[in-house]
């Protein structure tokens, strides 16, 4: 994928969200051809059941609907913004889970390993788009500890102390694990994408 | 406060993971420091982008009908109970009451053949009853399945609570059951980790009346637009009809 089809791609979706925030239904039948797949996907990543997969995203459709009028183009990309609510939304259903439910004990096990779950899987995926190639390899290349952190923290919804507490580490080191992984992947994909 | 822990505040509040005094301290640092909350929100951008590591899953056309349906639910005659005072299960008792009983006295073909759809939306044998309890044979005796009329919506929220757990390649299935007792497909009954689970259904097809609800068990990619299983659990008043 070329820097310039991002770009028109970026260009067509803030087109779309501001049609939206008009209620146009077009628009919103193009975002959702557009973005209902990877949205899906993400969601399921999450939550590993499809049912409340679904819930999630129809929750992430209608909040599109009924607030791409705040949606701030400062703020990210109007696929990061989608990201975002869908990952928002299943980390509070991943949390009201283990809440409810005697899975707590199963979840916090499969959590409990070194780069388990979700980023592991995504990591040794084998059918991808460019831009997934691309995190792929750009996440791969950074050290385990640090990928610990994201996995534990972006797709686990777990806080920097709890991430300490789990990992027996100092606050300290979880920072800064945090703040080089970041970093890493902000210049990297501002060179790649 | 240093570049260096600005930076690494930034990026734990990118991904939502701060909390206690860091939290607070970064809270304070935003508010005054455009910088640094500009800087978080690229790392939220770049954060956000983890996610595209997933391979893109086709949506089931049934949820696609489902969120379309949610969010284009409008036309002239649901108009009447898309109001706000419609959204409240007590008034939309009253409305149908009164439609039913308006309906009786007109009793003229032509009048009920178009307000008959206004009755469909609330798709309830008795306008008064705005929920139902449905009950489990078998081994579904301790399972609770509730379900209750949105008129705002023009479906249902259905409630599940100690649903036995099914492997992942059969799921759950709700059926409304129209008065000549043909099963209309309402989508995946709720039944999340731990049995329990609630969620907002519609029918995929009209329906002219009611009689009530099923649940069977169906396989995981259904494609069969007819149970293929005996129910599981039932309205009560299906169960004293059979």
């Amino acid at each position: 994928m070329s820097t310039n089809q991002l770009n028109d791609d970026r260009a067509v979706e803030l087109d779309l969200l501001v049609r939206i925030a008009r209620q146009d239904r077009r628009a919103f039948e193009d975002l959702f051809a557009r973005y209902s797949g990877i949205l899906y996907a993400t969601a399921l990543k999450f939550l590993k059941d499809d049912a409340d997969a679904q819930d999630v995203v129809q929750d992430v459709f209608i909040q599109i609907w009924d607030k791409a009028k705040l949606y701030d183009p400062a703020k990210g990309k109007p696929l990061t913004w989608a990201l975002t609510l869908t990952r928002n939304r299943s980390i509070d259903r991943i949390r009201s889970i283990q809440r409810r439910s005697r899975l707590r004990d199963d979840f916090e096990k499969e959590s409990a390993v070194d780069e388990s779950g979700i980023l592991r899987e995504a990591l040794s995926g084998v059918d991808a788009s460019d831009t997934a190639k691309i995190l792929r390899d750009v996440v791969g290349q950074l050290p385990a500890p640090q990928r610990t952190v994201i996995q534990l923290a972006y797709f686990e919804g777990l806080t920097h102390t709890e991430i300490a507490d789990r990992l027996g580490e100092p606050l300290g080191t979880i920072k800064a694990r945090a703040r080089r992984a970041l970093m890493k992947l902000k210049t990297s994909l501002d060179e790649r994408l | 406060m240093n570049r260096e822990q600005i930076e690494e505040l930034a990026a734990l509040d990118a991904m939502n993971a701060l909390d206690g005094e860091d939290l607070a301290a970064w809270s304070g640092l935003q508010a005054t420091d455009p910088a640094a909350a500009r800087l978080r929100d690229e790392l939220a951008d770049a954060a956000a982008h983890l996610s595209l590591m997933a391979a893109s899953v086709p949506v089931p056309d049934e949820l696609r009908r489902r969120i379309m349906g949610a969010v284009f639910a409008d036309g002239a005659t649901e108009e009447t109970f898309t109001s706000e005072a419609a959204r409240f299960f007590g008034w939309s008792a009253w409305v149908a009451a009164a439609i039913v009983v308006f309906l009786a006295l007109a009793g003229t073909s032509g009048i009920t053949a178009g307000k008959e759809k206004v009755i469909v939306r609330d798709a309830r044998a008795n306008p008064a009853i705005l929920s139902e309890k449905l009950g489990g044979y078998g081994d579904f005796q301790a399972a609770n399945v509730t379900v209750l009329w949105d008129s705002g919506q023009r479906g249902w929220h259905v409630q599940a609570v100690q649903m036995p757990r099914l492997p992942g390649s059969h799921q759950y299935r709700l059926w409304a059951v129209d008065a000549e007792g043909t099963l209309h497909d309402c989508g995946q009954a709720p039944a999340g980790n731990g049995g329990n689970g609630c969620r907002f259904v519609r029918p995929l097809t009209p329906i002219d009346s009611m009689q009530g609800f099923a649940v069977t068990i169906e396989p995981a990619d259904m494609q069969s637009p007819r149970p293929t299983s005996p129910a599981v659990l039932i309205s009560p008043s299906l169960r004293r009809a059979s």
